[in-house]
């Protein structure tokens, strides 16, 4: 086996994804894999610490979205001390997760994906980037700098920083939104609206120009998953939790505190992810996917007026209503960003989040706690057990990226059957470009760090069955 | 001569003698590092952060040194600097510090420290020690990854609560503060103060309810005075967009070295019961909203059309809020009486009665410091005046003599030279020691006889000799009674006693505002066709619920729901001890400034608003 | 001028992106930085064919694996100036929570306790193994410039470049300076 690394070390690479593509003896595809390299052992480390340190402690998993960390961690903690938290608490962690959602789509969107839409895929890494699409269209470059930073303004004006913040204690929150910076975010919210819109509209045309197929593109069926309130709407914060089949039927809709009744982990020697799958459908079928794609396949509707409409004229366009290509994500990326800043004009005009009570007392008892929420990627679940001192017992995380997991997997597999034939010992020409768009597809967010300032590296090896590295190709 | 003169960083200063270069220097406006010093705490020279340069020669922590005629000091030399940074980086390095999810980021001394020495790297690895976390008290978690064993919290325990609970346990890089005699702080003899964490400059020790709720640093910060009891220490309470962070103690150089007690620093963020935001009236059976104005109206009608008003207000309000509630009161011929002012008539009355003088009452509590014997009836005084308390425990750090005179377990059990246990009333015990005073010690032959004639009584002559031999010898004694002890003849035996042997007399009251004393009150009627209470924070005194069951109608005015408010038939929003401002009198009979620490929560504004409404009402 | 632009890469180890994200909060300074200098994504530098020489290496994130070693000595061979980005680059951060327990037993309870019953540990020889314990970057290589912070605000990171522009080496004052 030392033999791999003698031919081409696997260190070379530095992103924290890697794909490799396993032949059997007649050199047909036995199996390709999407190994994630990281292991950070949080579920480990936290044990021992106390429950109020959790929001902290957990948001520094993710640097891009911790504000859903925290508020996912604060909601289990919320449970094991068993507060009722007021409903301003309950308004302003809303608010400042929409801030969160938005500034991360605007971030998905703008920073990453637009390079790719506005200068084709063909551009050079070098120019597919922020700094390209500033020379190229800087009037889009600017819409999404601007709705990143509302964002990002408004979580620092609610917890300090514009990461890692802190706002979220169990029980509540720690602060009111101070008037005046709520109506100077309020003076904006037109503006931003309408750079969401005419960004929709130009998505129309782009989709409409591009020589690809937008429903065939890095299309795959699965599951879906996600939240929706009382009355199946698009929900991040709260409400139940709804799975989906690929045609849109309801599977199974739950209370998000049961999710373990329906959703199982396995871990797999080859990558540091786990592997969640739904339970009912076992581990080699029960494939689904969240995100912004997952959620407007599985909502009834959306509960602000412009998003709704987005989203009505969003399941026209193709012959399906629920969509699968990966080129659909950036759609609902900005149908869903949309909503949020909506949402935030309602909220920012409540008085409860300058004035209302933030917070209750809380007492540590002997408990299990499960929070979930919608990240901007997906569907994220902290589940923790608390002695009766308030000490962490138990931790376990399922982050967005790792539900699609499996999926990513099956995709992966699908490219390579459809490339590999069984004549050749080394990686197929075009097979990168179509493995590229595939892991976007899922929008794993381990890719962001890298991608921010270039493009997602990619490196595939092909292994023979006897375990030689037969070729390793890279793209950057 | 007093003032010495000397060099500081080429700068001539003069300073009075006996005081550490580094006071000299903080007066002089020289800041020099230090983490195990601390302005209310005994100088022990751990962490050697302060040290500085002695006429270009030696190196020594200028906390522990004086001040002398000539002497050249130099506070920032690069030596010293790199010296610091090595320490700091030491103290960092060998414990787990992690600053991202910190308690105390951004409110921590060594943070701070780290910062003005610019330590952006590190030369030592780091230790990783494993230490567990102590949350097993209600409020306070006690963190070993964080502690620089500075020693602040068992010297604040020792020094300044008399509690010693903390202590410095393990040898070496196993030294660690311990906790008794290595138990969880929830197990042990904690009282709760809060001490340890106020002082603790790192987040070693800190509290739950103030945990990520803000950075004080950041914070508003008031600087009011507890109502909870006659105490009357000083607070500094930190709040963020108008809501709570934490309480800290504001009086570091008063005799109480700035502790509060659990009431002051820790009850009023725990859980409470809800803020009343609505007149509620319950009648036939059924419970309606009201506004305040139409609360204010019901209230009047009854007022109007009773003759027999019983008025009961809580005792921890301002001097302004019980003048107004008085006068209205009055206004409608009700009969007044405050928490604490029974107790006040009764002593009176009781020192009318035997001639005792006022010079028999101690004027300032600090006076306990330097007894040479206290004897205390009553020791629930632990719980209801807990500073006061742990003037008693330091008094007996220092050699004075405790005796303690309980019906039930002795609160300072761990601290008294003489435990007794008697029940109620305690007026036998002392009368029979006013009795052997009197008729001189050859009465001790009698005290057994005496004894048994009195048959069922538990009192021992042992007991009563004890009290006269301890009485007897001293110089200077002092009679602390609780404000549990309400009959008569125990006062009146107790005052005798005092009297006899010229001992002095602290006499406590379980109001919070001492104004009571100064008020009129003449005790209510017991059966009032209408029972006016004005709680405000103070939730389940037995004696207003008495009073509802007793009223033909009941007015409960009060911040929160309560057992009262479920009572009472018609229930009106109150303030909280946060939202009063005003004065109050604390047991000294110094007048202290109420501060609005919050904006009123409840459904009233003002309450002296109202009773000046209600008092033209009639 | 284009030719003489600084060249600037970047590169996350095992950590969140915060760092990265706190540099994009620079907000309209990144179109000044794109005027000013060339970005170029560290697996550029990595790849053995065509190594190419930057001026500035930054780096976020801790060592926590062989791959985070390799990456770590790679970068520092082929930058002038290194700069470590954030608590976990400068001191180890919040990943050297696992240092108290053996990284076997931390990879047992996480993978074989918190799965179901047909899971197993991941340690195929395609994924990088864990190093005993999680470290700083300065344990392994040498770093040049130290911006802690968890993450260093945006304008932390931008004093920080713009100083490197200017040609000096940034030192954070205790203003700046945040853990």
């Amino acid at each position: 086996m030392g033999e791999i690394k003698e031919i081409n070390p696997v260190t070379r690479v530095e992103g924290h994804g890697k794909i490799s593509i396993h032949l059997d003896d007649d050199k047909q595809v036995k199996e390709a894999r999407f190994h994630v390299t990281e292991f950070r052992a949080f579920e480990k480390f936290v044990e021992g610490r106390v429950l109020w340190e959790m929001p902290e402690m957990t948001s520094r998993i993710c640097g891009i979205c911790p504000v859903s960390h925290e508020l996912a961690s604060a909601k289990a903690c919320d449970e094991l001390v068993a507060a009722d938290i007021p409903e301003a608490a309950h308004k302003i962690r809303e608010l400042i997760h929409m801030a969160q959602i938005l500034q991360s789509h605007s971030l998905s969107f703008f920073y990453l994906s637009s390079p790719d839409l506005v200068m084709g895929f063909d551009a050079s890494p070098e120019e597919r980037n922020i700094f390209g699409l500033m020379k190229k269209d800087e009037e889009l470059a600017n819409r999404g700098i601007k709705l990143r930073s509302f964002g990002q303004n408004i979580i620092q004006a609610l917890g300090g920083k514009k990461v890692h913040p802190e706002l979220s204690v169990p029980g509540g929150v720690n602060q009111n939104l101070l008037r005046d910076k709520g109506e100077e975010f309020l003076e904006k919210t037109d503006e931003l609206k309408s750079y969401i819109q005419d960004t929709l509209s130009l998505l129309r045309d782009l989709y409409e120009d591009m020589d690809v197929d937008v429903e065939e593109f890095a299309s795959h069926e699965t599951g879906y998953m996600g939240l929706v309130d009382e009355n199946g709407h698009l929900e991040f914060y709260d409400g139940d939790l709804r799975i989906v089949d690929g045609e849109g039927t309801i599977l199974t809709e739950i209370d998000p505190k049961r999710y373990d009744d329906v959703i199982g982990e396995r871990s797999l020697n080859w990558s540091y992810m786990k592997f969640p799958y739904y339970k009912k459908l076992g581990f080699e079928n029960g494939v689904y996917r969240v995100g912004p794609l997952a959620r407007l396949n599985l909502i009834d509707g959306i509960s602000t007026e412009l998003a709704h409409e987005e989203w009505i004229r969003y399941k026209e366009i193709g012959s399906k209503e629920i969509k699968e290509g990966s080129l659909f994500y950036h759609y609902a990326r900005l149908i869903e960003s949309l909503h949020t800043v909506e949402r935030i004009e309602e909220l920012l005009q409540d008085e409860d989040i300058y004035t209302g009570k933030i917070n209750v007392p809380t007492q540590a008892r002997e408990a299990r706690g499960v929070g979930v929420i919608e990240a901007p990627r997906g569907t994220l679940i902290h589940d923790y057990v608390s002695d009766a001192h308030g000490v962490i017992k138990n931790a376990n995380f399922i982050v967005a990226t790792g539900h699609n997991n499996l999926a990513i997997n099956k995709s992966i597999q699908s490219v390579a059957e459809e490339y590999i034939d069984g004549s050749h010992e080394e990686i197929p020409e075009g097979i990168l470009n179509r493995l590229e768009s595939v892991i976007r597809c899922y929008d794993p967010c381990l890719s962001c760090s890298t991608h921010a300032v270039g493009n997602m590296p990619l490196m595939v090896d092909l292994v023979s069955n006897d375990g030689r590295l037969l070729d390793s190709k890279e793209r950057y | 001569m007093n003032t010495v003169n000397f060099n500081v960083d080429g700068q001539d200063i003069s300073a009075k003698k006996g005081m550490t270069v580094m006071e000299a220097c903080e007066e002089h406006g020289i800041t020099i590092p230090k983490l195990c010093q601390h302005e209310a705490l005994e100088n022990v020279m751990a962490c050697r952060l302060c040290s500085v340069e002695v006429n270009g020669k030696q190196i020594l922590p200028s906390c522990g040194l004086q001040v002398d005629d000539g002497l050249k000091i130099q506070t920032q030399t690069d030596h010293l600097k790199k010296y610091r940074r090595k320490i700091l980086e030491l103290i960092y390095r060998s414990e787990n510090h992690y600053c991202m999810f910190c308690e105390s980021d951004g409110d921590c001394e060594l943070q701070d420290l780290m910062y003005e020495h610019e330590i952006d790297r590190f030369e030592f690895p780091r230790m990783y020690p494993e230490w567990p976390v102590d949350s097993s008290h209600d409020y306070i978690i006690k963190d070993s990854n964080r502690c620089i064993r500075c020693g602040r919290c068992v010297r604040a325990c020792d020094e300044v609560v008399g509690n010693h609970t903390l202590s410095l346990g393990g040898r070496g890089i196993n030294n660690r503060i311990i906790v008794d005699a290595g138990v969880p702080l929830g197990e042990s003899t904690c009282t709760s103060c809060g001490m340890c964490l106020q002082v603790c400059p790192t987040g070693a020790i800190f509290s739950k309810l103030s945990m990520f709720k803000g950075v004080k640093k950041e914070c508003d910060m008031t600087t009011t005075t507890c109502l909870s009891c006659s105490m009357g220490c000083g607070t500094n309470v930190y709040t963020k967009t108008g809501h709570i962070v934490e309480i800290e103690g504001a009086d570091i150089h008063k005799e109480s070295g700035g502790q509060l007690c659990e009431f002051g620093r820790f009850k009023p963020l725990a859980n409470k019961g809800e803020r009343i935001k609505n007149v509620i009236l319950r009648e036939d059976g059924e419970e309606k909203e009201l506004s305040l104005s139409e609360g204010l109206e019901k209230a009047s009608e009854m007022l109007v059309k009773s003759y027999r008003i019983s008025a009961y207000a809580s005792g921890d309000l301002t001097c302004e809020d019980l003048d107004a509630f008085a006068y209205a009161m009055r206004a409608h011929g009700a009969l007044f009486d405050v928490v604490g002012a029974k107790r006040h008539r009764f002593e009176t009355e009781v020192k009318r009665r035997i001639n005792m003088i006022e010079g028999h009452f101690v004027t300032d509590i600090r006076e306990i410091m330097k007894a040479d014997n206290i004897l205390l009836y009553d020791t629930s005084i632990y719980h209801t005046h807990p500073i006061l308390a742990s003037y008693i425990r330091r008094a007996t750090s220092n050699g004075t003599k405790l005796i303690t005179i309980d019906a039930y377990e002795d609160k300072f059990w761990n601290h008294s030279d003489k435990s007794i246990t008697i029940e109620s009333p305690k007026t036998q015990l002392t009368r029979l020691v006013n009795q052997v005073i009197k008729e001189g010690k050859a009465s001790i032959e009698d005290l057994s006889r005496v004894s048994s004639i009195l048959g069922g009584l538990r009192v021992h002559p042992k007991d009563v000799m004890e009290i006269v031999n301890l009485l007897e010898e001293a110089t200077y004694d002092i009679i602390i009674i609780g404000d549990e002890i309400i009959d008569r003849w125990s006062l009146r035996h107790i005052f005798e006693l005092a009297k006899l042997e010229g001992s002095y007399v602290i006499s406590l009251n379980h109001a919070g505002n001492q104004y009571i004393k100064n008020l009129e009150t003449e005790g209510v009627y017991e059966e009032p066709e209408v029972a006016y209470i004005l709680a405000g924070d103070e939730e389940d005194q037995a004696d207003m619920k008495e009073l509802i069951e007793k009223a033909d109608f009941s007015i409960v005015q009060s911040a929160r729901r309560s057992e009262l408010t479920e009572m009472a038939d018609l229930v009106i929003p109150s303030l909280t001890m946060f939202e009063r401002e005003g004065t109050t009198i604390d047991i000294n009979g110094v007048k202290n400034k109420v501060e609005r620490i919050t904006e009123p929560k409840g459904g009233i504004r003002s309450e002296i608003g109202f009773f000046e409404e209600l008092a033209k009402m009639r | 001028m284009a030719e003489n632009k600084p060249k600037v890469a970047t590169a996350c180890m095992c950590g969140c992106s915060g760092c990265h994200m706190s540099f994009l909060d620079v907000d309209e300074f990144v179109k000044d930085l794109a005027e000013l200098v060339e970005f170029q994504s560290s697996h550029v530098i990595m790849d053995v064919k065509e190594i190419e020489k930057v001026d500035i290496g930054i780096m976020e994130g801790t060592i926590t694996n062989d791959e985070n070693v390799e990456v770590a000595k790679k970068m520092r061979e082929n930058c002038d100036i290194l700069v470590a980005w954030g608590d976990c680059a400068c001191f180890g951060g919040i990943m050297t929570m696992r240092n108290f327990e053996k990284v076997d037993k931390i990879l047992e309870e996480c993978y074989l306790e918190k799965s179901d019953e047909e899971s197993v540990v991941p340690d195929d020889e395609l994924i990088p193994t864990l190093t005993d314990k999680a470290k700083g970057l300065d344990e392994i290589i040498d770093v040049d410039v130290y911006i802690p912070g968890c993450p260093p605000s945006a304008d932390v990171i931008r004093y920080g470049l713009e100083k490197l522009l200017e040609g000096e080496i940034p030192k954070l004052d205790k203003d700046k300076l945040r853990y």
